[in-house]
């Protein structure tokens, strides 16, 4: 693998570390607009980020695999 | 252990609503839920302002013509003051800008759009993502301060009317 590839690579990966801020907004927000309790709020907050986290690794394995096998 | 959820005082609602919508967390504040006010103004101001950065400042605008990004745009009205001077902006688009904050969110070009959309690639989406997800919370924010937290709405919707019916 040549630098520039590997660079590529890095780079392409990197992207997905800007998702890590949005599920904590996320998951911050939307709880707080729930409740009004904060030892619940940061509670319900914690699991929905790692509800979402695991989605999205989910749906990345599903169409991972999509993409080996079909295209 | 008491399992009611905390009374909120809400106020005047549509004036927390408007506060809530013009500035983030502003509406909280009016209301003296200062803690959530300053969650709200830090993390969804935060969000936006990244976005902003990242898509060098340019990605927040409105258009009239075929520059017009009506998805991106749409969901940012839910910012209030943060997207407003891109609206205003639209309606002057004579190169020169307003007083006091000049081009800020003003369109760029035609070929400014394209170059940035080249040379920045994903990071210009990853902008516009933040951005719109910012003020799109927002909303979930103005909803909050007009009715207080969903679980006391809820709770409140189910509570048995205390007045006698009306034979």
């Amino acid at each position: 693998m040549t630098p520039f590839v590997w660079a590529q690579a890095v780079h392409a990966d990197l992207v997905y570390v800007y998702l890590l801020p949005l599920v904590a907004v996320v998951s911050v927000v939307y709880s707080a607009t729930r409740h009004e309790d904060w030892p619940l709020i940061w509670g319900r907050a914690s699991r929905l980020a790692v509800m979402i986290l695991i989605f999205m690794a989910v749906m990345l394995a599903v169409l991972w695999g999509i993409h080996l096998m079909w295209l | 252990m008491n399992n009611q959820p905390p009374s909120v005082p809400l106020h005047d609602t549509f004036t927390a609503g408007l506060l809530a919508w013009l500035v983030p967390g502003l509406g909280h504040i009016y209301q003296g839920r200062t803690a959530k006010g300053v969650l709200f103004f830090v993390t969804l101001m935060g969000t936006f302002l990244w976005g902003m950065y990242l898509g060098e400042w340019k990605v927040v605008y409105w258009a009239w013509d075929e520059r017009k990004p009506v998805v991106e745009g749409l969901c940012r009205l839910g910012m209030g003051l943060s997207s407003l001077p891109s609206i205003v902006q639209s309606f002057r688009d004579d190169g020169r800008g307003l007083p006091l904050i000049g081009r800020f969110q003003a369109a760029p070009s035609a070929a400014e759009l394209q170059e940035l959309n080249a040379r920045l690639s994903r990071t210009w989406h990853i902008a516009q993502i933040y951005t719109m997800i910012a003020s799109l919370l927002n909303v979930l924010v103005i909803l909050d301060a007009q009715s207080g937290p969903s679980e006391l709405a809820f709770a409140r919707r189910r509570e048995p009317t205390e007045e006698p019916a009306l034979a």
